[in-house]
């Protein structure tokens, strides 16, 4: 049995301000070697759960560890193991990246100095201008450059891709394949569903401080509903109506959008009656899974 | 240990331009005062007799702790190290105390800090150190600045008691600042600390020169640390060891009090 890299039992965070609870009695594993997106709209928890993991804020109730170490008594120690990106990031604005990512090695060496070097070259990051003076963006792959920059064991990144463009989006996925393959566990918090669905294999959806429901993505997928867009030669038949199985939503008077949840062959033998021009599957959206859950859940 | 040097020397860099200017201005804030003494010394002892006569002795306490102001002695404590000096230094001081961990954390770089493997401990370990050096360069700077002057006008002050008196200066610019620091770290906003740690240091300034005419004020005196601060005397050469004492004691309570509550509170976003 392969041990979790991140074990939370029951952690709840009370904050002395608020009558309710930030976070109520979470339970989760991350397992070597996997990506794990906690997804949440905002003020649901994720930044919460990522602060009580570093040991930023105290837990109320419940424990936590990382690579068997408790988050609160261990916690200087296994930073050595853990690599983190802040939500916003927020970097020193008078420094350039060269001196932020010196003073950031001079607290964590880094074991590999050709790897930084391939960081820096890979994001295509720009060190040499004073970090006030950057896009997002660009403030944003020094901060990925950082939190990877040491080859942690583990990597706990708050909303990662914000302020990426899609091509720096897709570099940052390579490095996460490629850590992940490595048996690096990945644990990010996003809202963006398309980069969870890209990244991910589990996810973990959390509201008003619980997590509601957790699934692998292969599973979110398989059980999501297909959508199909359907032309027909001539006006949409009226009898396909009639069929139980689908739900459907009229976009022309040739053209039809149908749902399908689970099995496809019914779908193959009602559309064999009729004179069908073209059949496009549209990608599965985890988004209108998320919403289901959400849905479900209120 | 590394990372506790690399915390004080980054630190230290990133206020270097204004330590720098820092250090100009108390250089030259001392140059000028001191530069302009010559015309009076002639005429000290007239021109005492005649402030003595003019102002209020309630009020002459606000000025310096010695009636003779324009003798040597009086003359450095009125003019530098009585009220100039003190208060230059606390508002350096305040600033950097109420701004080493309050700015890290209303930034959000502190986390970026504390998600190495750092305790909090070495954190303020760190940070403190690099606002003592400030304060400790600049009291420097003054230090040697007036030991210069005194030499280029004449002022015959040796150089131990000058050098008491500016560290007592310094250890009570550093006390207003540990007090300030002690409000971020138990997790007040800066604001607030800068209030305080201000209302202590004025209301000290105040309460304890009124208390020379109204001797109602002489007991809530010694709870402010300006009662220990002794200008005058130190300058004649009589260095009150249990003033010192009291100082590193309100340092030592701050620093402790700031190390107890921020190793475990929340940190604020």
């Amino acid at each position: 049995m392969v041990e979790p890299t991140i074990k939370i039992h029951k952690l709840s965070k009370k904050y002395s301000s608020r009558r309710e609870y930030a976070l109520k009695n979470l339970d989760l594993k991350v397992y070597p070697g996997e990506v794990y997106g906690f997804l949440g709209p905002n003020g649901a928890g994720k930044s919460t759960t990522i602060r009580l993991l570093l040991n930023f804020i105290r837990p109320t109730s419940g424990s936590a560890s990382i690579l068997g170490l408790d988050i609160v008594k261990d916690s200087v120690k296994l930073k050595r193991s853990i690599g983190y990106l802040s939500g916003d990031v927020s970097l020193y604005g008078r420094m350039n990246g060269n001196q932020l990512l010196e003073y950031m090695r001079e607290l964590t060496p880094v074991k590999n100095k050709a790897y930084l070097k391939e960081l820096i070259n890979t994001y295509q990051a720009q060190l040499d201008k004073p970090i006030n003076q950057l896009s997002k963006g660009n403030r944003q792959k020094i901060g990925l450059i950082q939190a990877f920059m040491h080859e942690p064991e583990i990597l706990i990144l708050d909303e990662p891709t914000s302020g990426l463009d899609p091509l720096m989006q897709a570099t940052f996925f390579q490095y996460v394949r490629e850590v992940k393959s490595k048996g690096v566990s990945v644990f990010l918090s996003s809202h963006d569903l398309s980069e969870v669905q890209k990244m991910c294999d589990r996810v973990g959806f959390i509201r008003d401080g619980k997590l509601i429901a957790e699934q692998k993505i292969a599973n979110l997928i398989e059980n999501a509903s297909h959508t199909f867009d359907v032309t027909f030669s001539g006006p949409v038949p009226t009898d396909i109506f009639k069929s139980p199985y689908f739900t459907f939503e009229t976009t022309g008077p040739n053209s039809l959008m149908i749902h399908v949840k689970g099995e496809l062959s019914p779908l193959f033998k009602v559309l064999a009656n009729y004179k069908v021009v073209s059949l496009d599957r549209r990608e599965v959206s985890l988004e209108q899974e998320f919403m289901h859950f959400y849905e479900r859940e209120k | 240990m590394k990372s506790y040097f690399s915390l004080t020397k980054w630190t230290l860099w990133q206020r270097r331009w204004s330590s720098l200017w820092w250090i100009i201005g108390v250089i030259a804030f001392i140059t000028i005062i001191l530069a302009f003494y010559p015309p009076f010394r002639d005429q000290a002892a007239k021109l005492d007799q005649t402030i003595n006569k003019q102002i209020p002795s309630a009020a002459r306490a606000f000025i310096s702790d010695t009636p003779n102001y324009l003798s040597p002695i009086g003359y450095l404590s009125s003019q530098i190290y009585y009220l100039f000096l003190p208060i230059l230094l606390s508002i350096l001081s305040i600033g950097i105390g109420s701004s080493l961990i309050a700015k890290e954390e209303s930034d959000g770089t502190i986390e970026l800090l504390l998600a190495r493997p750092i305790s909090r401990v070495k954190l303020l370990a760190g940070k403190l150190t690099a606002g003592m050096a400030i304060l400790g360069i600049v009291s420097v700077f003054a230090f040697l600045s007036t030991i210069i002057m005194v030499h280029e006008v004449g002022l015959p002050v040796g150089v131990m008691p000058l050098l008491m008196t500016a560290l007592a200066c310094l250890l009570m610019a550093t006390a207003y600042g540990s007090i300030a620091f002690m409000i971020t770290t138990i997790g007040k906003a800066k604001r607030a600390s800068i209030g305080l740690a201000v209302l202590i240091a004025l209301g000290g300034y105040i309460i304890n020169s009124l208390s020379a005419t109204a001797s109602v004020l002489k007991w809530p005196a010694k709870f402010m640390p300006f009662h220990y601060y002794h200008v005058a005397g130190m300058l004649e050469g009589h260095y009150r060891w249990p003033d010192f004492l009291v100082m590193l004691g309100i340092i030592f309570v701050c620093i402790f009090v700031s190390w107890f509550s921020f190793r475990r509170r929340d940190l604020v976003r």
